[in-house]
């Protein structure tokens, strides 16, 4: 007969539940590690991001929107970097320009985020020209920005750039005077009126493109 | 005839139980995609290709180089090598381009299914595309 | 009578194992129920919180446009309609935005990365608000106000 019926059902009960159990436990350790898994710190992304754009567009560290400014760029400090972006204030944080490494705090191995940029810096070109009446000079560099130092006994009356009237004195000019012609061509300077000795300084930006790259905590 | 079904009834509403379990743990125990910051990374070049492009001075005429290329048909095939060799000498190395225009397109071809990061810059003769991706 | 070693009989052999199970079902449920799951779902609400927080920043930071002589935009923000089931804030305090969510786990904040003409920002979002974006101001100053679109209407 069926005498030990009773007694393995609630044995095959007990192993059945303990079964279960165990899939859970087992379901809730994965879970746990799911989770965990899952935590991506979405601010230390944040914090690389938004350095490198701030990097890339503030007034204190470019010359316009993607050109860097080498010289201000390099005297950048840490300080300066957490009051132009504060998300990175609290964390480790690597800025690199190309090769070199500009500005380091602790030993930050995590995201990276880079921006492709120009690294301007300001040349100085300057020469002494004697010039007539309807003479042009022609600056081989674009520049937005020339210096003109009229020496003494100069009767130049008008100068242009590019046709356009940017000095006039009926009197003759005498003396130091900035044209700021446009970026986008060269500038053909013509003195009318009379002659001159003239000291041209330009100061052309050359630029070289590099690589900027954040690198933020681990 | 004895012990036949009843052990193993139990046991098969166990195994039941257990593979429910598994199936549950199963969704959340595979994990999540990455979040595509290859796809942001991507964008950001493109961008800043767009912003340097758009501010440089043109090779002839026009007002900047990208306004150049988009003037007119024959402006772009006159400019279109500068433009390839410009955006070649600004883009990393490891990168592959795209640059569409109305009047044209320059670079390679783009291939599907590859994470690619696009940037749109207006200029006067129309809207230009850049697209970037990891060769 | 049919001797037999039986336990105990069938129908309290059943009920038996109908009890076991129930207890074993309602314990489980408290066990779980009382302990895993509101711990998962407070960190699943925080994960979601600092997501939200800083996708809200960024979207803050990429609505201030370069220097520009007069500026007046407004840029719609998505914000989840809930975190761990219950509606919360976003405030500005201190160029930070600050969640504010009624469960103390969910709690997250992120710095604002703004140029220094964006010389004012305020405001507040509710959960339930079509969350916008106003940047008013020019070439001097920039202000960066969060408010909802309903707001706006009457201004437009």
């Amino acid at each position: 007969m069926t005498d030990r019926r009773g007694q393995a059902n609630l044995l095959s009960l007990a192993v059945a539940l303990t079964a279960l159990v165990s899939a859970t436990a087992l379901g809730l350790v994965i879970a746990d590690g799911a989770l965990a898994g899952a935590d991506r710190d979405p601010g230390e992304r944040r914090a690389a991001g938004a350095a490198a754009e701030r990097l890339v567009s503030a007034d204190a560290t470019t010359v316009r929107e993607n050109v860097l400014d080498r010289g201000a760029i390099e005297a950048l400090s840490l300080s300066d970097l957490d009051a132009l972006a504060p998300p990175v204030a609290n964390r480790s944080v690597r800025v690199r320009l190309g090769g070199e490494t500009l500005l380091e705090r602790g030993e930050p191995t995590g995201t990276t985020v880079e921006r492709v940029v120009l690294v301007a810096e300001r040349t100085t070109r300057s020469r002494s020209v004697a010039v007539g009446d309807g003479d042009g000079l022609t600056l081989p560099r674009r520049t937005d920005r020339v210096e003109l130092t009229f020496g003494p006994g100069s009767t130049v009356e008008t100068v242009r750039a590019n046709g356009r009237i940017v000095l006039h004195d009926p009197g003759g000019l005498v003396g130091q005077f900035v044209v700021e012609p446009s970026r986008y061509e060269t500038v053909t300077l013509d003195f009318e009126g009379g002659t001159a000795q003239v000291g041209v300084e330009s100061r052309p930006l050359r630029t070289e493109k590099a690589t900027l790259r954040v690198t933020v905590d681990g | 005839m004895a012990d036949r079904g009843q052990l193993s009834l139990t046991m098969v509403e166990a195994a039941v139980g257990v593979l429910l379990l598994f199936a549950a743990t199963a969704t959340f125990a595979l994990g999540l995609p990455a979040a595509g910051a290859d796809e942001a990374q991507l964008d950001r070049y493109a961008d800043d290709a767009g912003t340097v492009l758009s501010r440089e001075p043109p090779q002839h005429g026009g007002l900047t180089r990208l306004s150049e290329v988009t003037q007119s048909e024959s402006a772009f095939e006159r400019e279109r090598a500068a433009l390839a060799h410009r955006v070649e000498r600004i883009l990393p190395e490891n990168l592959m381009y795209r640059v569409e225009t109305p009047h044209g397109a320059v670079g390679f071809r783009r291939p599907t299914g590859v994470p690619t990061g696009r940037a749109a810059v207006p200029t006067v003769g129309g809207r230009v595309i850049i697209r970037v991706w990891y060769a | 009578m049919i001797p037999d070693d039986r336990g105990v009989t069938p129908a309290v052999g059943k009920a038996l194992e109908v009890g076991i199970v129930v207890l074993f079902v309602g314990a489980m449920t408290t066990a779980l129920y009382g302990g895993a799951v509101p711990d998962y779902r407070d960190a699943v609400g925080a994960e979601v919180g600092d997501r939200a927080v800083v996708a809200a920043a960024e979207r803050v930071e990429n609505a201030v446009p370069p220097a520009a002589r007069d500026v007046r935009t407004v840029h719609g923000v998505d914000l989840p309609r809930s975190i761990r089931g219950e509606n919360y804030r976003i405030a500005v305090e201190n160029r930070t935005l600050v969640l504010d969510h009624p469960a103390a786990a969910v709690d997250a904040h992120a710095r604002l990365a703004l140029p220094e003409r964006a010389e004012s920002v305020d405001g507040a979002w509710r959960s339930s608000d079509d969350a916008v974006v106003v940047v008013t101001g020019d070439r001097g100053g920039l202000s960066v106000e969060l408010t909802a679109r309903e707001e706006l209407r009457g201004e437009r």
